[in-house]
């Protein structure tokens, strides 16, 4: 609570926020914990999502989900459409700890790292970009450059960390902490994907990109995640983040 | 007559359902799939033709929903197979292509019933045990649906009541079966699964005959004799998830109690069986299973014990004015099935599949236990909208003394087209080699091309 009404204090006092920045000098790591803070700052998150891929040729396909986040290491997502993937379920807990649920066999299945690198219900999120992120505990940031609006870092995988990425170069902006475009690089330093965040609002106190696509340079593909409606802090039960929530 | 009424039912109540969907909340989903296969010998002849609408209801009331799978489905042969021989088959509102209705699955869930933290589910359902992919030797509760035997691993639904209560970190799963099913066989079932007869005991051969009379003994409706219970704990210990299980009912195929027979010459060169009464023996199976990631790799493993009844068979031979009696132990030992696979995903997305399995679903007793090696490759192309399958399939081996008379090669390569969202277009092959009784050994003469297209809505 005291954590909510100091993020709160700072929101209102804008002032405050964007010469905290220039007046001290931050480091790549407190750069990254901040961003870390921004992104996980409410207790609870539901949020509802139209996702639109577009194909090398152009052509369109829809999905629509729901995500539930808890706290900065736990996340449910549920697919509502199409029809063929409704109730498609995916649970990432803190560990590396994930489950499927696939509603066509009655069975959740546990998913290995190995799927990490996988497309997720064939957008162009893998599983590893659809958990819950919290960059600072598995990567190593490097401050590249600073403008007056911008911080860019270059992420390293930290020893440990199960990633199909090699780095990630992430621009930040610098009067909210939030990552406005990431570019991932495979681990031969190739450009693989770039995701960039659009639409970036202050619901309830936090900011949310409202819209961000991730592009394939390697496909040509792109997915397109338009959150239509966004609840933050509304009591979300520590039940719904178990195997137990996901069948139903 | 009553199948016509009931598909009628079907299509009158679908409207009326949907017309209310918005009010109790119940939502419709499903898929139609139409699929042949020619056979690649025996001049391409029509093999198998199966037309499926399955329709999912599914329905959310506050803490409860119900969930329901339909099928309304042709009955898997062409009409030349379909046992047509009379002009009678040709009249009459099933003939000549008919369709069955089945409630797959339809079961009502109540959570946090009857206290906080239990769910309880009653009606038909799958109740999916183990970690095994296709087969689990812990999976045990719902009978196998054999009439398709290439489309391997289906369960019938059981008529069932489950409670499930998660008391912090673990998962405590309680099942009561009270009335039996068997298995569902397909029509040449008896030559697939011959059920164990008492050849050890008798120095000649058993023949089964086209005019062998087969008499089923089914399990009385008493709670005692015909119902089923199983129990699960599950948790997670060590980044892995573990589950042990109990199981006490009855096996889904039949073994024989009684046979009766006569010499099929002066020289008594073998035994024609003129009754043989079969049953469905009481087991009871431990379990343990477990799944989770070694190296980066998805691992699993299942163990089950079965404890079978004892099962002494009665052969009564008529030879002469004193009949010849012959008992022979089928079952009197505890028996293990186990299985061991991994998957793996590479960088480039091609996707393995490994599953080593000691015992299928219908093999008893430790003499009658196979060795399986089930095998997949498999690469998503074009954004997902194909999937290759270049390699898939199973390898039997009866006895590795001497492999090459006692093997079986299933290869099931296909390739998956999805034009647009929702539609899945499947093109494959059933190729068999073998050499040797086996249970795929059936289908050397059968290998298949198939068509399989699937929509979903």
């Amino acid at each position: 609570m005291r954590k909510r009404l100091f993020l709160l204090f700072l929101l209102l006092v804008p002032g405050l926020i964007v010469p905290a920045g220039a007046a001290e000098k931050l480091t790549a790591g407190q750069i990254m914990e901040k961003v870390d803070e921004t992104l996980n700052a409410p207790q609870d998150q539901e949020i509802r999502a139209d996702l639109i891929i577009t194909d090398a040729k152009g052509n369109e396909s829809r999905r629509k989900m729901v995500i539930w986040q808890k706290g900065d290491d736990r996340r449910m997502v549920r697919f509502l459409e199409p029809p063929d993937q409704r109730g498609i379920a995916f649970l990432s807990l803190p560990g590396e700890i994930n489950y499927l649920y696939l509603p066509a066999y009655r069975q959740t299945r546990r998913i290995a790292s190995h799927v990490k690198n996988q497309k997720f219900a064939g957008t162009d999120f893998t599983y590893e970009d659809m958990e819950v992120k919290k960059y600072s505990g598995a990567w190593q940031p490097e401050l590249q450059a600073e403008t007056d609006d911008f911080y860019l870092l270059e992420l390293y995988p930290k020893e440990g960390t199960v990633t199909d990425y090699g780095r990630l170069v992430v621009q930040i902006r610098k009067d909210i902490f939030f990552p406005v475009k990431i570019e991932f690089y495979d681990k031969g330093n190739n450009p693989y994907k770039i995701m960039s965040q659009e639409k970036i609002e202050q619901i309830d106190g936090y900011w949310v990109a409202r819209e961000s696509e991730m592009k394939d340079l390697k496909a040509g593909t792109k997915t397109r995640l338009i959150f239509t409606e966004v609840k933050f802090n509304t009591g979300l039960t520590d039940e719904i983040f178990t195997e137990r929530y996901l069948s139903r | 007559m009553k199948k016509l009424s009931s598909l009628l039912l079907v299509i009158l109540l679908l409207p009326a359902f949907s017309g209310k969907t918005a009010a109790y909340g119940l939502e419709w989903r499903g898929d139609f799939t139409a699929g042949h296969r020619l056979l690649l010998q025996d001049g391409n002849e029509c093999s198998h033709v199966e037309y499926r609408l399955d329709l999912q209801p599914e329905a959310r009331l506050g803490r409860s929903s119900f969930t329901g799978q339909l099928w309304l489905s042709s009955p898997g042969l062409p009409a030349g197979k379909n046992n047509m021989g009379d002009s009678e088959d040709l009249t009459g509102h099933n003939a000549p292509s008919s369709w069955d209705l089945e409630i797959r699955e339809a079961y009502v869930d109540l959570y946090d019933f009857p206290l906080n933290g239990m769910d309880f589910r009653a009606g038909r359902q799958r109740i999916a045990w183990g970690a095994g992919d296709l087969v689990s030797p812990t999976d045990n509760l719902n009978p196998q649906d054999l009439l398709d035997i290439k489309d391997f691993g289906r369960r019938l639904g059981s008529d069932a009541v489950q409670l499930a209560w998660y008391p912090g970190d673990i998962t405590l799963t309680a099942v009561y079966i009270p009335v039996f099913t068997p298995a569902r066989l397909p029509a040449n079932w008896l030559e697939l699964f011959s059920p164990p007869a008492p050849t050890n005991e008798l120095p000649v051969p058993l023949v089964w005959k086209e005019q062998t009379n087969i008499k089923l003994q089914l399990p009385s409706s008493t709670p005692g004799e015909s119902s089923a219970f199983g129990l699960k704990l599950s948790g997670r210990l060590g980044g892995y998830d573990l589950s042990l299980s109990y199981v006490d009912g009855r096996y889904d195929l039949p073994l024989v109690k009684e046979v009766q027979g006569e010499f099929i010459n002066p020289e008594m060169e073998g035994v024609e069986l003129k009754e043989v009464s079969l049953f469905f023996p009481r087991r009871r199976v431990l379990g343990l299973d477990f799944a989770g990631e070694l190296a980066g790799a998805g691992v699993w493993a299942e163990a089950a014990v079965f404890f079978p009844e004892k099962v002494t068979t009665v052969t009564t031979i008529e030879s002469g004015p004193i009949p010849l009696l012959v008992e022979t132990k089928l079952l009197d030992k505890p028996y293990l099935k186990y299985l061991a696979g991994a998957d793996y995903t590479f960088p480039d997305g091609t996707y393995v599949n490994l599953q080593y399995i000691h015992g299928f679903p219908h093999e008893r007793g430790q003499e009658d236990l196979e060795d399986y090696f089930l095998f997949a490759l498999e690469k998503t192309l074009r954004h997902g909208r194909v999937k290759v399958v270049p390699l898939a399939g199973v390898l039997n081996i009866r006895d590795f003394q001497e492999i090459k008379n006692n093997y079986a090669l299933v290869l099931a390569p296909e390739i998956s087209w999805y034009p647009v969202d929702g539609a899945e277009i499947t093109l494959g092959i059933n190729w068999i080699e073998a050499a040797g009784d086996s249970l795929f050994s059936s289908f050397r003469e059968n290998d298949e091309v198939y068509l399989k297209i699937k929509y979903s809505f």
